[in-house]
């Protein structure tokens, strides 16, 4: 139990009061000297039992009414966060939500939402306690956002719900640099979560920098997690797993595959009507789903020949948690590869140009644009496959420009600048020109994967037919593709969560290599590194919730889905949002739909050291976490005052005897 | 505890004339060695016949009874009561009990003007008096003696009394009984706040000894009623423990304490051939020994 009050407990000797009375009345009664204390101890002595347990009782009524006094002044609270509010004033008050899908699951009682309890909970919780700065720290921007009320928690778009995962450890950084900044000394932190491993990433190396930062922060900040770990085993999902756009004999077609995922593993076989929705037009295919997982291959779903894009939603009937019930995709047709060729000297730009533009299908070509370095900023990179890059490696805006690019799906290949300058950037470094008097060859070479993979029907890349005259020096880590004799590298690829970095080390000029003139290597290569970045190029694209878009999110405009999100916040939720022609389809991460979570003694050990409770909360009520109780012991002392009212009262007889 | 506070002046002179008129004698017979006015257990010369009896050698010839061998013509000697004096033991509790003091006066008060009255009343008829305190143990003795100048020693005794310790009534007694050679008339005044069962030792044992006893019990009516309004440290007078307790609460345990109490020393007394009285504070010394007195006259 904790005190909203606690310095009304320096009134508990008061406790004491009775007893000092009793003690006290007990001098002050009236001596007698008696002599016939042979009657009066033998009826002492038959009364003695009862009359010594009513005097015991009398007292410890009142001993009680008084503690019913001091304890109601206290205001206490009766929870299982002990110590929520036992120092009582705070300071400052940081809630962590874990807006993630999966805190959308209902709880036990069918009403309320992981989320939606944890919030009223919280606001119930924070109206009880004294009044301090409420801060919620967004899970978008990761920004702190000073409340002015608690209740304001219910309202703000900031703690609605998202279908991106959460980021705890980043949540937590934020939170402490906002305490650091505030420099106080009492702090409460609430996290509400559900605990999945994915939110948390309780093996990520940044729990340890928020332990050592939260202790070094004075003492006095406590950390609440309100945990909701409980999960539901009949809850399904759907996800689609692929789309694609056929004609067959004149009819276009969609085809589908999607899954749908259960959590039992021995959940009994049970019909699930899958709705398809595409364009505005539903249809629904039952689909006999049996254990944890079934899978719907290449559903066909008519569309008009004349619709070139679109998008659809599938979705099951909802259950306990809606977020994981439906699934958008878009439909497009490929669109012409669009690369862009950046090249110090023309004369490596032009082949450069050359082999990207000619696509292997017939009557194709790719759009390709020479530019120069200074003009990447005009460029509309949401069209972009490949970027081709001849000089020193980029630097500035320029570097960071394409550093987006890439993140967002693009392929890059680097090729040396003519000059002996050493540059870098992506972790690789020109240092400098090397000349082969015999000419080099490659040695070794990947045939197995990526640019220099074999073809289709199994023959290998004529890579070994490649002379190359002068390279240029290239270090740092990356997965060499082709080496030269002499153990240097002539294509490499840098590791990149996404997208694709090539770096050649000689280029097609005629003096370097002979890339031009052997040009099979070279144009197969150009083409796949354009084709691999192309792939983000088509018009429609899946994308999961909370992967940064690479241009601003004010010039989308949402076509289907939640209509509580705000326009910075759409990559953050389940829908289908258009710019132009383009469109995109957000859902929860397939690691979303993971419902490990993290286990009790791991979490223990991410708080290790900080003053830190636990509560599990399964119920799905709103009520408050910790609630005023003082009417409890208000009603205690109501009733101990009467009891000892009833105990007081001279019995009947002697009323009887004195009224004779 | 101070003394009582009791001096032979006030022994008022009315009530002593007023009660010598009727004499105190005793329900049994008494062995003197002088004459008196109480029947002696030996046959006398008074006036009054009490039996024939046949004559054997060496009685008195002038006490056959001539007119009987007339009609007889066998021999009888005529016999008749003797008087003899009286030799009467007035035993006083002192014990702490004895000093409580109600609106009436305290009992030992009460007690010593009873005992210096008999003892005036005794001496005057030319009886012999004693008197033997008793509290923790015998605190005094004096033998019986009929001289006057003995009752002086008694007002002495009784004006130095001070009410303390506790009742050890019971071997007081059996100790009386001992040491009294002759028949007495033994007066108890006390509370007799002892379990009667003990009680009943001593006064059969001062009845064996064929003594006429006589109890007078004294009770304050403030320890009868017992009203008492308030929660009270009762303070032991023979120097027990305090005790707390609310009367009102009690109250209904303490009478029938009492009642039990008193019905048992009632019921002891009467099969242990005692005269028992039980005196009330609220009435006069005087009416009970009137009562007392002339009761005794009356059997």
């Amino acid at each position: 139990m904790s005190f909203l009050y606690p310095l009304f407990l320096a009134a508990l000797p008061l406790i004491a009061l009775p007893i000092v009375i009793h003690l006290v009345n007990q001098r002050r009664y009236q001596t007698m000297p008696w002599g016939a204390m042979l009657f009066l101890l033998a009826a002492n002595r038959l009364s003695r039992g009862l009359a010594r347990i009513r005097r015991w009782l009398i007292l410890a009524m009142r001993v009680i009414a008084v503690t019913g006094i001091v304890i109601v002044l206290t205001r206490p609270l009766s929870s299982g966060w002990l110590g929520a509010a036992a120092g009582g004033r705070v300071d400052n008050t940081i809630i962590l939500l874990d807006r993630s899908p999966s805190m959308l699951q209902r709880g036990i009682s069918g009403d309320l939402t992981k989320f939606e309890a944890a919030k009223l909970q919280l606001v119930r919780t924070l109206q009880v306690l004294p009044k301090s700065r409420c801060v919620l720290v967004d899970n978008v921007s990761g920004n702190p956002l000073e409340l002015a009320e608690p209740e304001d928690l219910l309202t703000i778009p900031s703690a609605s719900p998202l279908s991106s995962q959460a980021d705890l450890p980043t949540l937590m950084a934020s939170a402490y640099q906002y305490l650091k900044a505030q420099q106080n000394a009492r702090n409460d932190i609430w996290i509400c979560s559900d605990l999945r491993r994915q939110d948390w990433s309780p093996d990520s190396g940044r729990w340890t920098a928020v332990r050592e930062q939260f202790a070094q922060l004075p003492p006095g900040t406590r950390i609440h997690l309100l945990a909701f770990p409980s999960q539901d085993p009949s809850d399904a999902r759907v996800r689609v797993t692929k789309v694609a756009q056929t004609d067959e004999d004149g009819q276009t077609q969609l085809l589908l595959s999607a899954v749908v995922e259960r959590n039992s593993a021995t959940a009994p076989v049970q019909k699930i009507p899958l709705q398809f929705e595409v364009n505005g037009a539903r249809t629904t295919l039952d689909v006999e789903s049996a254990g944890a997982r079934t899978e719907l291959q290449s559903h066909k779903i008519p569309i008009e020949s004349t619709q070139r894009n679109g998008w659809g939603r599938v979705a099951i009937p909802h259950d306990n948690n809606v977020a994981n019930d439906e699934y958008y995709f878009t439909f497009s047709e490929p669109s012409p590869p669009y690369a862009v060729v950046c090249a110090e000297d023309s004369a490596v730009g032009e082949p450069l140009r050359l082999a990207a533009e000619i696509r292997p299908e017939t009557n194709s070509k790719s759009r390709v644009d020479l530019v120069a370095p200074e003009a990447l900023a005009s460029i509309a990179w949401e069209q972009v496959g490949l970027l081709i890059w001849q000089g020193s490696f980029p630097q500035g805006k320029a570097l960071e420009t394409i550093q987006l690019f890439v993140d967002d799906g693009g392929s890059v290949i680097f090729f040396p600048p003519h000059s002996d300058t050493p540059s870098a950037a992506f972790g690789l470094e020109w240092q400098g020109w090397q000349t082969a008097p015999k000419g080099a060859v490659v040695e070794t070479w990947r045939s197995d994967a990526d640019l220099l993979a074999r073809t289709q029907s199994g023959a290998a890349l004529p890579v070994g037919t490649l002379r190359i005259d002068r390279f240029c020096q290239l270090t740092g880590e990356s997965t060499e593709l082709a080496r030269l004799s002499g153990a240097k590298p002539l294509l490499v690829r840098v590791p990149t969560a996404k997208g694709a970095v090539y770096a050649c080390s000689t280029t097609p000029d005629p003096q370097d290599s002979s890339l031009a003139s052997d040009g099979v290597v070279f144009y197969v290569m150009l083409q796949r590194a354009l084709d691999e970045g192309s792939r983000r190029l088509a018009s429609a694209r899946q994308i999961d919730a909370g992967t940064p878009w690479p241009a601003s999110t004010q010039t989308w405009r949402r076509l289907a889905g939640e209509s509580a999100a705000i326009s910075t916040e759409y990559p953050h939720h389940t829908g289908v949002y258009g710019t132009g022609d383009r469109m995109v389809a957000v859902n929860r991460s397939q690691r979303e739909d993971d419902t490990e979570t993290v286990k009790d003694e791991q979490l223990a050990g991410l708080f290790r050291g900080l003053d830190f409770v636990r509560v599990d909360e399964r119920s799905g009520q709103a009520t408050s976490l910790v609630q005023e109780i003082w009417r409890i012991f208000l009603v205690a002392m109501l009733v101990s005052l009467f009891v000892e009212a009833v105990l007081c009262l001279p019995r009947l007889s002697s009323l009887r005897g004195t009224a004779a | 505890m101070a003394t009582s506070n009791w001096t032979r002046t006030q022994l008022e002179p009315a009530v002593l004339a007023r009660l010598s008129a009727v004499p105190l004698v005793s329900r049994r017979l008494m062995l003197g060695h002088l004459s008196g006015r109480h029947r002696s257990a030996h046959r006398g010369s008074s006036v009054e016949f009490a039996e024939y009896r046949r004559y054997v050698p060496g009685d008195d010839l002038r006490r056959v009874d001539w007119r009987a061998f007339g009609r007889t013509e066998r021999y009888y000697v005529k016999e008749f009561e003797a008087d003899t004096n009286l030799r009467c033991c007035l035993v006083l509790d002192t014990s702490g009990s004895m000093g409580f003091r109600g609106k009436h006066g305290s009992k030992i008060q009460y007690a010593q003007q009873m005992i210096g009255t008999l003892s005036y009343l005794a001496i005057q008829q030319g009886d012999a008096v004693g008197i033997a305190c008793a509290a923790e143990g015998l605190v005094t003795q004096l033998p019986p003696r009929r001289n006057p100048a003995h009752l002086s020693s008694i007002f002495e005794v009784l004006e130095r009394l001070e009410p303390k310790g506790s009742t050890q009534l019971v071997p007081v007694l059996h100790e009386l009984a001992d040491s009294l050679r002759q028949r007495a008339m033994v007066v108890v005044v006390s509370d007799f706040f002892v379990d009667s069962s003990e009680l009943r030792g001593c006064f059969e044992h001062l009845r064996f000894k064929k003594h006429d006893v006589t109890a007078f019990q004294l009770l304050d009516p403030m320890e009868i009623e017992f009203d008492l309004k308030r929660p009270m440290r009762f303070l032991d007078l023979e120097g027990g423990a305090a005790v707390f307790a609310d009367p009102i609460e009690i109250a209904d345990r303490y009478h029938l304490a009492r009642e039990t109490f008193q019905r048992s020393l009632q019921q002891m007394f009467l099969e242990a051939g005692v005269e028992y009285h039980c005196l009330q504070l609220d009435e006069t010394y005087d009416q009970a020994l009137m009562r007392f007195l002339v009761d005794r006259n009356q059997r």
